[in-house]
């Protein structure tokens, strides 16, 4: 009878201590949950603003149409009106890019090298797929060239955009923003 | 009809929509009131016989445009809304322009509103004031940040500098503008200000760097404590209003009752 009623008790104790680590277990998991969440909320947006320079906040837009219902196109119609709208931009940008070294003092670095820079603001969209964001950033580079050739932009303008060297890049791995002692 | 109309000089009546004059309409119940003066009201009176005229003008506005109005309401008892699809600014612009019965020719002002609740954040509002009838009316249309709307320079050259406002301030696109470029913030500014999402401290400080030697963007190194803002008040601002709906100070006007009426 005792044996019985020791063997129980020890069950109980087993199942009560198996309780408890579940519940330990589930805590753990939900502050481990709180925690990545709060890395996302507050190291993503910042880290959004510094790799998207102005030409749109890409990554943003680009997730957005999975939300919204489809729309009439306004400029293009399809793809490959869009695709022809943004080659022709770029091969205008080409053409305005010697002057546009000359006049905000690029002259730091050769022309060739300052092209490629432009190249890269271009193809650094390339995953864009909506044809309403592509005529917008289509769009807002002639409004850019407009601003260049009228030199509404100051140098400074320029080189803060395209180059951002006083920015140091974001620790992307857990230890070096660990070691560097920000979020 | 066009060409006897021409002919005896009798003006072609095209619709039932009342002019809109309302500029007499007060003078006339003051004198009808007769020579014992009275008190100036404090609170806004809502002069009935315009509220009317203006009624009818939504109806037929949203009879001539039956494809862009979607609802007419009266916001703060006497002020005229035109809800429209974001398709229609130009056409119903134009219509309130050029309509003899409308003509109101004066931009007042574009703004625009950010609920990021709704699925199009973004609630443009167009106000115009006619010189010739004495009437306001504001038209309201929606977009989210990727929608373009059409601008209205093409109708109103005023929009011109209202419509660059929005883009700087919110990021709403305006095809066919002249010339859409920021206008409030400086050549390099990163985001929309004026959005709901927009944080209060910002994510960029500008300093002057002695090495680069110029004006930098920086991202902000604030610590954490600094960051938390309530500006709520501790007060309750409206407790007569706390259950209300926000929708509740519209009345809707009915488009339907002036069709029943031709009918009888």
């Amino acid at each position: 009878m005792s044996g019985q009623s020791l063997v129980q008790q020890q069950l109980r104790e087993d199942w009560d201590n198996r309780e408890y680590e579940q519940v330990i277990a589930d805590q753990i998991k939900s502050i481990a949950n709180f925690l990545s969440s709060f890395d996302l909320s507050s190291g993503f947006e910042r880290r959004h603003f510094e790799l998207t320079t102005k030409w749109l906040r890409q990554e943003n837009l680009s997730k957005l149409p999975e939300k919204l219902p489809p729309v009439t196109a306004v400029k293009s119609t399809n793809k490959e009106q869009a695709r022809t709208s943004v080659l022709q931009v770029y091969k205008e940008m080409q053409r305005l890019t010697p002057q546009f070294w000359w006049d905000f003092e690029m002259n730091d670095m050769p022309l060739p090298v300052f092209r490629a820079v432009i190249k890269q603001q271009f193809t650094k969209s390339a995953h864009v797929q909506d044809i309403r964001i592509i005529d917008r950033l289509v769009a807002e580079t002639h409004q850019h060239m407009y601003a260049i050739r009228y030199a509404f932009y100051n140098p400074d303008h320029v080189r803060n955009y395209l180059f951002h060297e006083n920015v140091e890049p974001k620790p992307k791995d857990f230890l070096s923003k660990f070691l560097s002692g920000k979020d | 009809m066009l060409k006897r109309a021409l002919l005896t000089g009798v003006p072609v009546v095209r619709s039932l929509a009342a002019p809109l004059s309302t500029s007499t309409t007060i003078a006339q119940q003051q004198q009808q009131t007769g020579g014992e003066k009275a008190k100036k009201p404090t609170i806004w009176k809502i002069d009935e016989k315009k509220r009317e005229k203006l009624a009818s003008f939504g109806r037929y506005a949203a009879e001539c445009l039956p494809k862009f109005v979607q609802q007419a309401q009266f916001a703060a008892g006497d002020e005229l809304e035109l809800l429209i699809h974001p398709d229609g600014v130009i056409p119903v612009l134009s219509f309130l322009r050029g309509n003899h019965s409308a003509q109101f020719t004066n931009l007042t002002f574009i703004t625009c509103v950010d609920v990021p609740t709704r699925k199009n954040r973004f609630e443009l509002i167009y106000a115009f004031y006619s010189v010739r009838f004495n009437a306001r009316v504001r038209v309201r249309t929606y977009t989210d940040e990727v929608a373009p709307i059409e601008s209205a320079y093409s109708v109103f050259t005023g929009a011109d500098w209202f419509e660059r406002e929005i883009y700087d301030m919110y990021g709403v696109w305006f095809n066919n503008h002249p010339d859409l470029r920021r206008l409030l913030t400086d050549y390099g500014f990163e985001g929309h200000p004026f959005r709901k999402d927009f944080p209060l401290t910002g994510y960029n400080e500008v300093r002057y760097d002695p090495e680069l030697r110029r004006v930098v963007y920086e991202p902000t190194e604030l610590a954490q404590e600094f960051r938390r803002f309530d500006l709520e008040t501790p007060w309750e601002s409206f407790p007569s209003f706390r259950n209300a709906s926000i929708t509740s100070g519209y009345e809707v006007i009915d488009l339907k009752q002036q069709e029943a009426e031709k009918k009888q």
